[in-house]
């Protein structure tokens, strides 16, 4: 039979400890359902750290840093998602022209990053935390082709900070090995449509451009070296003792 | 099944944290896959006490390799072996170039024995897995799987005890599943394949048909671990599906 007593946490610290990772969960089924939503525009504030912090937004081609370029990013998702859905509108009078700018917002885009496996490690200080999870996703973008579904293989990889006792994001790694259009084996060349002209504003588009441009992880193709996960959460007592998911800047 | 027992508060938050424990000893398998680390899951995730490494199994639809040494000649020799040999075809800088693995577990379902010394789970897995091939191209593969797991606790520290991986499909990405052949040729089958010959043979998860063989069985709620209960071959009972007991499927012995 074995025995009840933790080594280390009095069972009052155990409670508020399970409770320090339930919030984490949350946090970041939240933060996916937004994302379903196209509520982009309100990550940054439901969800990150804040200005004052060392925040970090980093995909697989290069990173933003800092609450103006992270949330700048956001921003650019939100002005691309009406951009799609005013040009579906144009795409389709019949079921959409007498609808405004805000009754139409939204429709096109959906992105799906259901979050598994999670691996929480809560500083023993609990004052941080760090989190990865496995993100085997989908999305549909509409694209200068039109709408073009892709499913993705991935990772969430994300440092946490207790900021007045409510978990935020500190740094965020959105990072995927198998970014390919649905349908399609991701060992084989894939051929993207071409372009439609309904859909040709899309090309004079532009995100942000990345605090820096720089690989951080090479998407998968058959000669690219082996590439494991990010590194998993190890125990540990305090942030300034453990690896960061942010990005130091050269 | 178990009479439900009561615990004191102090029970019963060590009880939450074992299975959040466990849950997350998967998860991090699941991530150790992802980088082919087989020994060092070997070392960091399996029973390390030498009477349970006698009794350790690592099982898939084609019965189990029992005790450590033999998963370990399984798991990880054999694995770095046939690597090697895509290497040299491949004319390949390192093994594992152009390979991709996942094996993400969702849909967990955990049972604490109520003598809290071992658990029982089981998991889903969409997985994939994609190798490099001589033409420059890869075959990435779709393989569905239902993960089943005996844990003991060791020094405070959960470890996989016994390990079924039941395959129900495997297929190349961008194919249609309902085009699969019903009889699948096992000789050529990767998984099969993978599995070579093990320690203890016996069909255990056919699905042919898509049979309902209901192996690995659902953990239910149990008092203390019997060998009846386990995902190694001692708790292996033939199922009653007709299909199989009629001798349908396929010429297996």
């Amino acid at each position: 039979m074995t025995s009840y007593t933790h080594p280390t946490y009095s069972t009052e610290q155990l409670v508020e400890r399970w409770e320090s990772q339930r919030e984490i969960k949350n946090l970041m089924g939240k933060y996916a359902n937004c994302v379903i939503l196209n509520r982009e525009d309100e990550l940054f504030d439901a969800f990150w750290a804040g200005g004052e912090n060392d925040v970090c937004l980093v995909f697989n081609d290069g990173y933003y840093k800092g609450a103006e370029a992270v949330r700048s990013y956001y921003m650019a998702e939100r002005e691309r998602n009406a951009l799609v859905s005013k040009l579906l509108r144009d795409r389709f009078p019949e079921q959409l022209g007498g609808k405004n700018d805000d009754e139409i917002y939204g429709i096109g885009p959906f992105k799906v990053n259901p979050m598994a496996c999670p691996v929480i490690e809560i500083a023993g200080d609990n004052a941080s935390a760090k989190g990865l999870w496995y993100c085997q996703g989908a999305y549909n973008k509409v694209e200068e082709c039109g709408p073009l579904a892709h499913w993705t293989w991935g990772f969430f990889a994300v440092d946490f900070i207790n900021k007045d006792g409510a978990w935020r994001i500190l740094h965020l790694q959105q990072v995927n090995d198998v970014d390919s259009i649905c349908g399609m084996s991701w060992g084989r060349p894939q051929k993207i449509p071409s372009p439609l002209p309904e859909f040709m504003a899309l090309a004079d588009f532009r995100y942000p451009a990345y605090t820096e441009s720089v690989t951080i992880r090479e998407q998968y193709n058959p000669r690219r070296p082996f590439t494991g996960a990010p590194r998993i959460p190890e125990p540990y007592e305090t942030f300034s003792e453990t690896f960061s998911y942010g990005i130091e800047e050269v | 099944m178990a009479d439900k027992k009561r615990y004191t508060d102090e029970e019963m938050i060590a009880r939450v944290w074992d299975i959040e424990n466990i849950k997350t000893l998967i998860n991090k398998r699941v991530y150790y896959i992802c980088n082919d680390r087989r020994s060092e899951e070997i070392a960091d995730l399996w029973v390390k006490d030498p009477e349970n490494k006698k009794t350790a199994a690592f099982g898939r639809n084609w019965g189990w390799y029992v005790g450590m040494d033999e998963i370990r000649r399984y798991y990880v020799d054999s694995h770095i072996e046939r690597l090697r040999t895509q290497q040299r075809e491949n004319g390949a800088p390192d093994i594992n170039f152009g390979n991709l693995y996942a094996h993400p577990a969702s849909t967990g379902l955990v049972r604490l024995a109520d003598d809290g010394d071992t658990a029982k789970g089981m998991w889903y897995s969409i997985a994939q897995e994609t190798i490099a091939l001589t033409d420059g191209t890869a075959d990435a593969r779709w393989m569905l799987e239902r993960i089943a797991v005996d844990f003991i606790r060791e020094n405070d520290n959960w470890k996989i005890w016994h390990l079924m991986i039941a395959a129900d499909l495997n297929c190349e990405a961008g194919e249609d599943y309902s085009e699969q052949p019903v009889y699948i040729d096992w000789d050529n089958d990767p998984v099969k394949r993978e599995f070579g010959k093990p320690t203890v043979e016996c069909l255990v998860h056919d699905p042919t048909f898509n049979w309902w063989d209901d192996y690995p069985f659902m953990p239910m709620p149990y008092a203390t671990f019997t060998d009846d209960l386990s995902y190694g071959p001692e708790g292996f009972k033939p199922n009653p599906n007709k299909g199989l007991a009629a001798g349908e499927g396929r010429n297996y012995k």
